[in-house]
């Protein structure tokens, strides 16, 4: 073995310890020794020319939070000792307060940790990206981590009055693996009280491999234990046992009503839009309440405001362009997001080939598009005080058309119809720092959502080539809700162990949940119709209060409190909803939680079949029904292996009251009266919920294991008899696993597995009573059978299962993404029906099943 | 054209690219009884009893239950058991059929609460309870024909021929009592000269005696037809906006509640686009005698059950949703049943009938 030299030569600048360790190394054959925790965000800057070791760490590790020790062949890092400050009967608190933001963008970065080194005393960023800390006189070393970025230090710097520092951290070229900081999510899990709370960044929602390759934030969720996704393919999201409505979407802080594209094939959040999602299903935060069981708040890009940055993206079904940037640099940004399907377009070659080859007289034509679009215009006034204002525009549509006897000399016939729904957000808020430990944001927002379906049927009687009479007969059908919104919300940190959110909020609703309007024009004779539905208008207020409050290092408490008040026909409901949530960690790697959350819901959406269709009414509660609410107690712990793995249990039970659903023969009452359709009952849900996880690194990905009881009991459902929900999955299993193999190519997979739904579904039939044939002016009969009732949900269908694949090959200018939906090609069963053999002419029970492979490719554009 | 129904379906199906495979379920339920009976005040009334199949049960035998014991409490009192028997009658279609049930002696009257008990050693029980409806009067009935032609010509084959086709607008007056929530169904026949009224048919009534050539004849058509469902707009209550929308329409239903009228004395408005009545004789005849026209109204107060099983069947056949069902896009929609074991209905009506006689309408014009 060569001897190894003890002077050393070095020229480093501000780089990370570790390359200089490296040199030090292969100079001296010693090894350094420490922990990963030590150097995390240390740059150091040394010179030397054949000069000693020592001399050269010496100068190394000055004004730096770490010293040395030279035992044997090793170098042995430590923490340096902190300087104590004398203690006196009166030290004095200074706030130390900012944001943080991505070095270039000036992005807010949600979830980052600061953390100052001397006390140990720590806070996250919020929403918004601000932090607060109140710390003692004297001198503060802040550590500012959030993972994907390079940890910032501030080093030390006298505390002796509050000081705003804003921080940017500069995004990493270094893999996660060597620069070892912890997770969003499993500081979440590990520090934070709360329960079933998950984040989802825009470049984790993107890695979910989907169908048609379009990036979906709820198709990721629904990849989470305790939330299944419904039916095939489709952006459902039932979680722990609820209805697909009581999860409240929120988009910057505005709830949405209508959040499908295409059946619900997609979710209506652009991901290019989006910067990071919020998403909690057990203890839930005091400020979310009115669903029952998760809250998904969206928050959507600022913009940058020192450059222009965009993508555009082409698909096989839809394209996207995404564009942001400075109007004043440094001061005011924009984003602006488009999304388009090309289905319509893709379908008018179809529709004229198929014109083409028929009779001149039968032309039909169908066109399906949805786009939506997000806007925001963010300005800061000075370092305190900023504002925005936002639009949001969803929108679906769907429109048929045929023609008939064009050729025939004496009759033409044109009907078209179309449906159109979708959501419109506009919104403007003001944020501000009132003092070093409050910051606030008031938002102003209106939100409309709307419905509506119309048929136009004309016809023409003509005689030797003159139209001699006409006839034209237009239905539409309305569905609408229009809400203003006024919020403020204020996060208090009063002192380091308390950081409280409080806030209030109105919104004046006004429903229109089913208008019908018809007209019939006869040659010169016009009438028309219009129902007298009923317009709701609707106030509801709300208030909250919440502490998170770190009790010490082992114990963390989350204490809330909403009250909502809902007043509708004369009538006000209102709701005490108690928030709580503990952590307590007997040892760093380990934390067990219990929560308990109470919500309120008010509104709700009636649904009218497996998927999702623009029939599907929303709702107020009206005098007759009391608010749905439900209580839901959890349990949890959770274990970090090596700062690498997330090991998570949390179990659940839930009780829901009030649950609306169409009785069982919901079909006997008149349309007008709507509600007179509806009755309630209650249902409960529990299960739980494993997870481990794996979320730094180049291999990164989770395990996940729900177990699932949910059941409903309605006196006018069912005979009463309690039944099981239709989604009462027993058991599901997601396995998510992304592996970035090189600068080049990524590779994601996706396996869910999961107990089938539940379906109501008659085996048995019945003889008709034939009453028909009672002396009855009726036009039609009966000969069949009758179908049986034999319960609600009364079978599980198959055993679901599905893997789906994506490939992403990025290259100077952006990526190709290649995708494989349900890769190996398991048509799942998502319904049974009674059916017919058309060859053997007998009855069969069938099932249907849907969606077979399908391949997409997209590529995105980056400038 | 309802083409929405159509193009959705196909969007949906399009959208899904699904398939549909056969498969054998577990079948967990066994065959139970099936009770199924109407109930007209003031006559005996027949139960007929079957156990329950499987859907694909193509060779099933005959399910009549023959051997339960069927009881009959009328207002919570005993009142016998049924007994079996086999009948033979017409049906609708003048088809001979045989009728088998457990027929009552007791004639329920209206208002009597009527419960039926049956219990078979092999399909288990099975009850049912039904309310007899009271009957409401027709108090009057206007009536216009907006539109009329006169049928006057001679053909060697159907003779002279007197009549009128015309369209006509009746409004049948009653009042709702307020008390409960009542249903209603409205029927109509003609009831032709020479004929009685046989409750068989009240559409389209025609009935050609022909004799031989040699004898005088007399022949008789008359019918009512183009019945606009849409001219009052209580036959399509229970039809919702959605549904409306998407071409569904009440079309052959002529039943509705009193939820909008409740208590009210309200015009029913019945609208026929074509009626038509005539005579064929082989003399020419000015006998004002012989143009005898008739339409009985019928309102036929019915039981909550049979309204329910009515709009069970316009929701499976008739509407949307029904057919977002046949596509396995919904679950399976299941009928309608007051019987315990979930198969079978029994239902009940009250009818009164009201004469309305239009032969000074048809004679002004006929007669020379």
């Amino acid at each position: 073995m060569a001897v190894q030299a003890q002077n050393v030569t070095v020229n480093i600048k501000n780089q990370r310890a570790e390359s200089a360790f490296a040199t030090i190394m292969q100079q001296t054959g010693k090894n350094f020794v420490y922990s990963a925790d030590l150097l995390k965000g240390l740059k150091v800057s040394v010179t030397a020319n054949n000069e000693p070791l020592k001399s050269v760490l010496n100068r190394m590790f000055a004004n730096t939070p770490v010293t040395y020790k030279i035992k044997g062949k090793n170098v042995v890092l430590m923490a340096r000792p902190v300087e104590k400050v004398a203690e006196t009967k009166t030290i004095k608190s200074y706030s130390i307060s900012g944001f943080v933001r991505e070095e270039g963008t000036q992005e807010a970065i949600v979830g980052a940790v600061v953390k100052d080194k001397y006390t140990g005393y720590s806070t996250f960023t919020n929403a918004n990206g601000f932090y607060s800390l109140t710390l003692p006189q004297g001198k503060a070393f802040l550590e500012v981590e959030f993972s994907g970025y390079d940890p910032y230090i501030t080093g030390d710097f006298p505390l002796t009055a509050n000081k705003q520092i804003d921080i940017h951290l500069t995004e990493s070229k270094l893999l996660d693996e060597v620069v070892v900081i912890e997770s969003r999510n499993r500081r979440i899990a590990m520090q934070s009280a709360d329960m079933g709370a998950f984040n989802l960044s825009q470049d984790e929602i993107k890695k979910t491999p989907v169908i048609f390759g379009e990036p979906d934030v709820v198709k990721s969720l629904q990849l989470q234990p305790g939330v299944s996704a419904g039916i095939e393919g489709f952006a459902g999201m039932y979680v722990h046992g609820g209805n697909a409505d009581e999860n409240l979407y929120m988009l910057d802080n505005i709830p949405l009503y209508q959040v499908n594209h295409f059946a619900g094939l997609f979710s209506a959040f652009n991901v290019d839009a989006l910067r990071n999602v919020d998403f909690y299903k057990s203890s839930f935060p005091a400020k979310y309440d009115g669903r029952l069981s998760s809250f998904m708040d969206v928050h959507t890009k600022d913009g940058s405001l020192e450059s222009h940055h965009g993508s555009a993206k082409l698909g096989l079904t839809s394209g996207a362009f995404n564009i942001n940037g400075p109007i004043s640099k440094g001061r005011t940004s924009y984003s602006l997001a488009l999304r388009r399907s090309w289905y319509d377009i893709l379908t008018i070659p179809t529709f004229a080939i198929i014109n083409a080859t028929v009779a001149d007289d039968d032309k039909f034509s169908l066109g399906y598009a949805f786009m939506d679009i997000n806007a925001k215009i963010n300005h800061r006034f000075n370092d305190r005080s900023s504002g925005y204002v936002m639009f949001y525009y969803g929108d679906d549509y769907l429109r048929g058309s045929s023609e008939d006897g064009t050729t025939m000399e004496y009759w033409y016939e044109k009907d078209k119809t179309n449906l159109h729904w979708g959501n419109v957000v506009a919104s403007a808020g003001w944020k501000y720092i009132f003092s070093p430990k409050i910051y606030g944001e008031v938002t102003g927002a209106f939100s409309r959502y709307y419905s509506s379906m119309k048929t136009d049927m004309y016809e023409e009687i003509i005689s030797d080539n003159v139209v001699t009479n006409t006839a034209r007969d237009i239905k539409q059908i309305k569905n609408n809700i229009n809400d203003v919104i006024l919020r403020a919300d204020f996060d208090w940190r009063p002192t380091t162990a308390h950081r409280v959110n409080f806030g209030i909020g109105y919104t004046r609703h006004n429903f229109l949940p089913s208008k019908l309007y018809k007209s019939t024009q006869v040659d010169n004779y016009f009438s028309e119709y219009s129902d007298d539905a009923l317009t709701y208008n609707a106030n509801e207020a709300n208030a909250y209060i919440g502490d998170d409050w770190n009790i010490n290092a082992k114990l963390r408490a989350n204490i809330g409190l909403h009250y909502s008040m809902f007043e509708i026909d004369s009538k006000r409901n209102s709701g005490l909803s108690p928030r709580f949530s503990l952590r307590y960690a007997p040892i760093p790697t380990l934390a067990l939680k219990a929560g308990y959350s109470r919500a309120y819901q008010y509104v709700h959406q009636l649904f009218s079949s497996n998927i999702s269709l623009p029939t599907d009414q929303w709702v107020p509660i009206t005098k007759d029904f009391k608010p749905q609410n439900s209580d839901k107690v959890s349990l949890g712990a959770y274990y970090t292996l090596n700062n690498e793995y997330t090991f998570s249990v949390e179990g659940y039970y839930k009780w829901m009251r009030n649950l609306v659903d169409y009785r069982d023969e919901y079909y006997l009452y008149p349309g007008k009266v709507w509600d007179s359709r509806l009755t309630t009952g209650k249902g409960t849900s529990k299960g739980i919920d494993f997870k481990v996880s794996k979320e730094l690194g180049a291999f990164t990905g989770h395990l996940a294991y729900s177990l699932l009881w949910a059941d409903r009991t309605f006196a006018e459902k069912n005979g009463g008899v309690t039944y099981p929900a239709r989604f009462d999955n027993r058991h599901k299993i997601n396995v998510v696993l992304n592996y970035r193999i090189n600068d080049k190519w990524e590779i994601n997979a996706a396996w869910t597995g999961m107990s089938g739904n539940r379906f109501t579904f008659s085996t048995y039939s019945w003889s008709d009573p034939e009453f028909t044939f009672n002396g009855d002016n009726s036009y039609y009969y009966f000969t069949e059978d009758t179908n049986m009732y034999q319960g609600i949900n009364n079978y599980r269908l198959p055993f679901y299962h599905r893997l789906d694949l994506g490939f992403t090959r990025y290259n100077k200018h952006g990526y190709w993404n290649f995708s494989l939906y349900n890769a190996y090609c398991n048509m799942n069963t998502i319904a049974y029906r009674q059916g017919w053999n058309e060859k053997q002419g007998r009855p069969i029970y069938q099932k249907l099943h849907l969606l077979p492979i399908i391949p997409s490719v997209s590529y995105t554009w980056i400038f | 054209m309802d083409i929405l129904k159509y193009i959705y379906a196909a969007a949906m199906m399009l959208l899904l690219t699904g398939c549909y495979t056969e498969f054998e379920p577990e079948i967990k339920d066994k065959p139970v009884l099936c009770m199924n009976s109407l109930i007209d005040a003031g006559e005996p009334f027949c139960v007929s009893l079957t156990h329950t199949f499987l859907y694909t049960d193509t060779n099933r035998a005959d399910v009549t239950v023959k051997d339960a014991v069927v009881k009959l409490y009328v207002n919570g009192s005993y009142k016998e058991d049924l007994q079996y028997r086999e009948e033979n009658s017409i049906n609708y279609y003048g088809e001979e059929v045989v009728n088998r049930g457990y027929y009552s002696t007791y004639e329920p009257k209206e208002e009597d609460v009527i419960r039926l008990e049956a219990s078979h050693s092999t399909y288990g029980d099975a009850t049912a309870e039904v309310t007899v409806p009271k009957h409401v009067d027709i108090e009057s009935i206007q009536w216009n024909a907006p539109e009329e032609e006169i049928i006057d010509f001679y053909t060697p084959i159907q003779g002279y021929v007197h009549g009128k086709v015309f369209s006509m607008n009746m409004f049948v007056n009653f009042t709702d009592p307020a008390a409960d929530t009542n249903y209603y169904k409205v029927k109509w026949d003609a009831i032709k000269p020479d004929s009685f009224y046989d409750d068989a048919d009240n559409e389209d009534s025609d009935d050609e005696n022909s004799d031989s050539d040699d004898e005088p004849f007399i022949n008789t058509i008359f019918w009512l037809s183009g019945f606009d469902n849409e001219v009052d707009p209580i036959f399509s209550e229970f039809i919702d906006a959605f549904e409306n929308i998407m071409g569904s329409d009440s079309f052959g239903y002529t039943l509705f509640s009193d939820r909008t009228i409740s208590g009210q004395r309200y015009p029913l408005h019945l609208s026929f686009s074509n009626v038509r009545y005539s005579r064929s004789c082989n003399e020419d005849f000015n006998n004002p005698d012989i143009y005898d026209a008739k339409i009985v109204i019928t309102l036929q107060s019915i039981s909550e059950s049979f309204y329910k099983w009515y709009l069970y069947c316009w929701t499976k056949d008739d509407s949307f949703m029904g057919s977002l069902s046949d596509i396995g896009l919904t679950d399976n929609y299941t009928a309608y049943s007051n019987v315990s074991t979930h198969a079978g209905v029994v239902a009940a009506t009250a009818s009164y009938d009201y004469i309305l006689d239009i032969s000074d309408f048809i004679r002004d014009g006929i007669i020379k």
